[in-house]
């Protein structure tokens, strides 16, 4: 469904199509829990500097408003309506894009969202044991630091703390070859594996999926 | 299968974008896309089992938090690194795997965006590239330039897809999206030899120790 | 009709010389309970690996006799083929677990079998039920103590209904009380052969019909259980669960060198761990701490030592403190152990060599840490503690994984030595704990504590 809203604002040539667009992600956007600020910033930023920058390093459009000099590499700069429109447009583009993909990410479980790549166990496994050791990670990071303090090693400064890098992954690469026994014990690998169902798709989930292909249509024959 | 309809994908969505400029933000997304399913694809033709996929998930998983730790450093960019050091250790899948992995998890923290996949697919590349031209990579040298051309790869890519899809399509405008990331482009590059040079042979070392087990050998007697 | 069988097999992992199976025979029969015992290192996480089939397929290496479980040859059948019949609890739990959903943990067998879709879930939430850990069904595995994910793991393990479980020192990190999973696993209704390896006998002897003993790849014991008790008081008695006879009164004890007064701890966000805590440890006196898990013992133990700091109350400390942390293998850091040794005193590597011998890895200065089995990596862990001669020295669990005769070896260097320091262990095993304290100290959840 958010994939759709965000190929139809990629689609839609008008301004205001596209507005609006944004102005839905953004209110899933803030109805989401959870980390919104990164997101929003780079929903913000990347966008300003597009629509500050187009009307200097495009060439067209008659109405000249401003018309500055002549620069080696960037070429004539000059400002005309059109280019600012142009702009405009883009940057709106670009932030409704990012702030659909920022409602996707905000607003579904992405243990679930993984899930639902029947097709491709072997990397979704990937994915999975990847965002479970991340914590664990960090665990042994303070595990270490603690069990060399406890031994009477100081550990200072940026070179020290480097050094314990090479441990600290060197212990998780163990640890990653226990877990590839331990699955293996389990049966990974083996022929004619089912998948668990997932949560069932709720009526919103389902009113959604229908209107999504309407949405991508409506992006490539009107907008 | 999979990977063939996506390399079809790929490349429909491609002609596309060159017929059509206008909608080249969605084309290429696309593109990248289909390109990364064609990846992931390509990593679901490993072997049946388990060491590849736990040897992947866990560098995934480190390269990950080493960029989001050191996310306000510019310069320092582990995932480049990692990802070169899996691919010649572990072999061009795996290290495609890794640079794909780490891109998305990060990005749990990061921000997912219509960036992802390039990311996915610019450090996975890395990785596969590494993994391709291993015998040469071996030494600390040429591994540390490698890291720093993919470095700037890295940036180039990056900066390229977002010009062609948000950027009008002028050369001045090409120019001014390259310069401005210039100097951070620079910082990560050096930075990525810096890394390279200091624990290169380690970070390899360590990880051909784990690797072996990837392909284990039984002698029958 | 044994459900198990193996034959004259030897085994050697790849890039090592000394074979760690050295012709080992034996039989399982389909409901039988079989305890495996012996030094660390003696080859019996190894015998277990071998009757999952990882041994040789995970591991690779030189092999030769055969392994049949149920009518298959591990020779021809992958470890993965075998998955419905053998289960394997390996010794760490976070070191097993692939999902952080607990849900998903569980149904990750049974979809690895190819179960029907519709019936994953209800086989994953009885599993869990059986272990009685269904309160646990919509956790995430992160959050839960080394205990429940234990359960989690059992409950994975029996979700497969195998034939023949295997436990690799299942209850190395559980206190006193908390239920075995070999408990756990015949209170849940299952029936089928376990084999275990263990080095606390204390907490299963009771319970098996066999036992086995390794020593350096070979099998020198395998006898019904009466038969074999009576083979271990007379050639190992270390291995006999046993009461412990008084040691010689300890001398005097001397200065005080911790002292912790009303102690209140919690970490952030989280309950008071320990309130109104008060101790004090002198030189000269080794004092155990025991309780439940998630009593705050270790939480404890880095107060006293100076890796946390108290919320309120005093912590006073005389001289130099080391600390022992509960999982030592995980966290070391240099090639060799010599030097991972040397890394407390400055790189000296005649007092690194010194303290290797103590702890009885005089040999193994050399070889690379990560290549010392379980047990082996506990003692190294010793050593990097014992050789910076500390006033206060704190071991947390350091008894996890080491043999009864190295424990005994180990209680007597701690009482030999007991005089230069205080000393502060932290242990579940009674057995170690009678032989080395002078004072036991409990502590419960509710962090009061009773003195004995
Ligand atoms: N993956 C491995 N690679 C190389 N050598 C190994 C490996 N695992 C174990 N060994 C060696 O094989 C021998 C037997 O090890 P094993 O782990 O079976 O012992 P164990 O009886 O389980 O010991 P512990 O009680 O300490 O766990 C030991 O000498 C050990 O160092
Ligand atoms: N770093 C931490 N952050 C938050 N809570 C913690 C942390 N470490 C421990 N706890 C909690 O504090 C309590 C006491 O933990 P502690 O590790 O001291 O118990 P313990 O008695 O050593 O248990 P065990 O016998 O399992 O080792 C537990 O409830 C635990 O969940
Ligand atoms: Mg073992
Ligand atoms: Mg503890």
């Amino acid at each position: 469904m958010l994939a759709a809203l965000a190929a139809a604002a990629l689609l839609a040539h008008e301004w205001w199509a596209i507005a609006t667009i944004a102005a839905v992600a953004l209110a899933v956007c803030l109805g989401a829990r959870g980390r919104r600020w990164p997101y929003l910033t780079a929903a913000l930023i990347t966008p300003v500097t597009i629509f500050l920058v187009t009307p200097f390093v495009e060439v067209r459009g008659l109405h000249v408003l401003w018309s500055g000099p002549t620069i080696p590499v960037l070429g004539h700069l000059d400002v005309t309506t059109e280019e600012l429109a142009a702009g405009g447009v883009q940057a709106l583009r670009l932030g409704a894009v990012t702030l659909a993909f920022a409602a996707y990410a905000l607003r579904l479980d992405h243990d679930r969202l993984l899930q639902a790549a029947w097709f491709a166990r072997r990397s979704v496994l990937a994915v999975a044991l990847a965002t479970r050791l991340l914590p664990t990670l960090e665990r042994d990071a303070v595990g270490l630091l603690e069990a060399l303090r406890g031994r009477g090693v100081k550990v200072t400064g940026v070179r020290g703390r480097a050094r314990l890098v090479s441990p600290l992954l060197a212990g998780s690469l163990e640890r990653g070859l226990n877990l590839a026994e331990a699955m293996e014990a389990r049966g990974f690998g083996r022929p004619g594996a089912t998948r668990a169902p997932g949560p069932r798709w709720t009526a919103l989930d389902r009113l959604g999926l229908a209107f999504a292909p309407a949405l991508v249509a409506a992006g490539v024959l009107w907008l | 299968m999979v990977a063939a309809a996506a390399a079809a994908t790929a490349l429909a969505a491609a002609a596309w974008t060159a017929l059509s400029p206008h909608d080249s933000a969605l084309s290429l997304l696309l593109v990248a896309s289909a390109l990364v399913l064609a990846g992931v694809a390509w990593l679901e033709s490993g072997p049946g089992h388990a060491a590849e996929i736990a040897l992947v998930g866990t560098l995934g998983s480190a390269a990950a938090a080493g960029r989001v730790l050191f996310d306000a450093v510019p310069g320092v960019q582990p995932v480049t690194v990692m990802v070169a050091a899996a691919g010649v250790a572990l072999g061009a899948r795996a290290g495609f795997a890794v640079g794909a992995v780490a891109a998305l998890v990060s990005n749990f923290f990061l921000g997912q965006g219509p960036w992802t996949p390039w990311q996915m697919l610019a450090w996975g590349g890395c990785g596969a590239i590494c993994g391709v031209a291993a015998p040469v990579l071996r030494r600390r040298v040429p591994f540390a330039l490698a890291c720093l051309v993919l470095g700037f790869a890295f940036s180039i890519v990056m900066d390229v897809w977002e010009w062609y899809s948000f950027f009008p399509h002028t050369g001045a405008a090409l120019t001014f999206q390259l310069g401005r990331g210039l100097w951070f482009d620079a910082a990560h590059a050096g930075g990525n030899l810096v890394l390279a040079l200091v624990g290169g042979p380690e970070l390899r070392r360590l990880l051909e120790r784990y690797g072996r087990r990837l392909h284990t050998e039984v002698v029958w007697t | 009709m044994a459900l198990a069988s193996v034959r004259d097999l030897r085994f050697s992992y790849p890039g090592r010389d000394e074979p760690a199976l050295d012709g080992v025979s034996l039989d399982v029969r389909p409901d039988e309970v079989v305890a495996l015992l012996g030094a660390s290192g003696c080859g019996k996480s190894t015998l277990l690996r071998a009757l999952a089939g990882l041994v040789p397929h995970f591991h690779g290496g030189t092999f030769s006799g055969s392994v049949e479980v149920a009518g298959r040859d591990t020779r021809r059948v992958r470890p993965a083929e075998l998955a419905g019949t053998v289960a394997t609890l390996f010794q760490d739990p976070e070191d097993q677990v692939v999902f952080a959903s607990v849900e998903r943990e569980v149904s990750f067998g049974l979809e690895n079998l190819g179960t029907a879709a519709g019936s994953i879930a209800g086989r994953a939430r009885e599993a869990l039920a059986a272990v009685g850990a269904e309160h646990l069904f919509e956790r995430q595995t992160t959050e839960l103590s080394g205990g429940e994910l234990q359960r989690v793991c059992l409950a994975s393990a029996l979700a497969l209904e195998p034939r023949l479980l295997l436990l690799d020192e299942p209850t190395s990190q559980l206190d006193a009380e908390a239920p075995s999973p070999l408990e756990l696993a015949r209170e849940s209704g299952w029936r089928g052969a376990v084999v275990l390896s263990e080095q606390r006998p204390d907490r299963v002897l009771d319970d098996v019909d066999r036992i086995v003993f390794l020593e350096r790849g070979q099998i020198v014991l395998d006898a019904p259980r009466t038969d074999g008790l009576a083979w271990l008081a007379s050639n190992r008695p270390a291995y006999v669960p046993r009461i412990f006879v008084e040691h010689p009164a300890p001398a005097l004890p001397g200065e005080l060198v911790c002292r912790l007064e009303d102690v209140w701890y919690a970490y952030r966000g989280g309950p008071p761990v320990l309130s109104e805590f008060s101790l004090h440890l002198r030189r000269g006196q080794i004092v155990v701490l025991s309780g439940p898990n998630g009593a705050g013992k270790t939480t404890l133990g880095k107060l006293a030592a100076g890796l946390l700091e108290a919320s309120t109350g005093t912590v006073a400390r005389r001289g130099r403190a080391a600390y022992l942390s509960q999982d030592p293998g995980r966290y070391l850091v240099r090639e060799r152990a010599v030097d991972e040794v040397a890394l407390g005193v400055g790189g000296d590597r005649e007092r690194a060599a010194r303290a290797l011998a103590c702890v009885g890895l005089g040999g193994h200065g050399e070889r690379h840490p990560r290549d010392l089995s379980s047990g082996e990596r506990e003692r190294l862990a010793l050593a990097c503690v014992l050789v910076t001669e500390p006033d206060l020295l704190v071991l947390d669990e350091p008894t996890r994984g080491v043999d009864p005769e190295r424990k005994d070896e180990l209680a007597k260097l701690l009482r030999r030595q007991s005089g230069e320091r205080a000393t502060l262990v932290i242990t579940h095993d009674r057995i170690f704990a009678d032989s080395v304290a002078d004072h036991v100290v409990t502590l419960d959840n509710e962090s009061d504590v009773v003195h004995a």
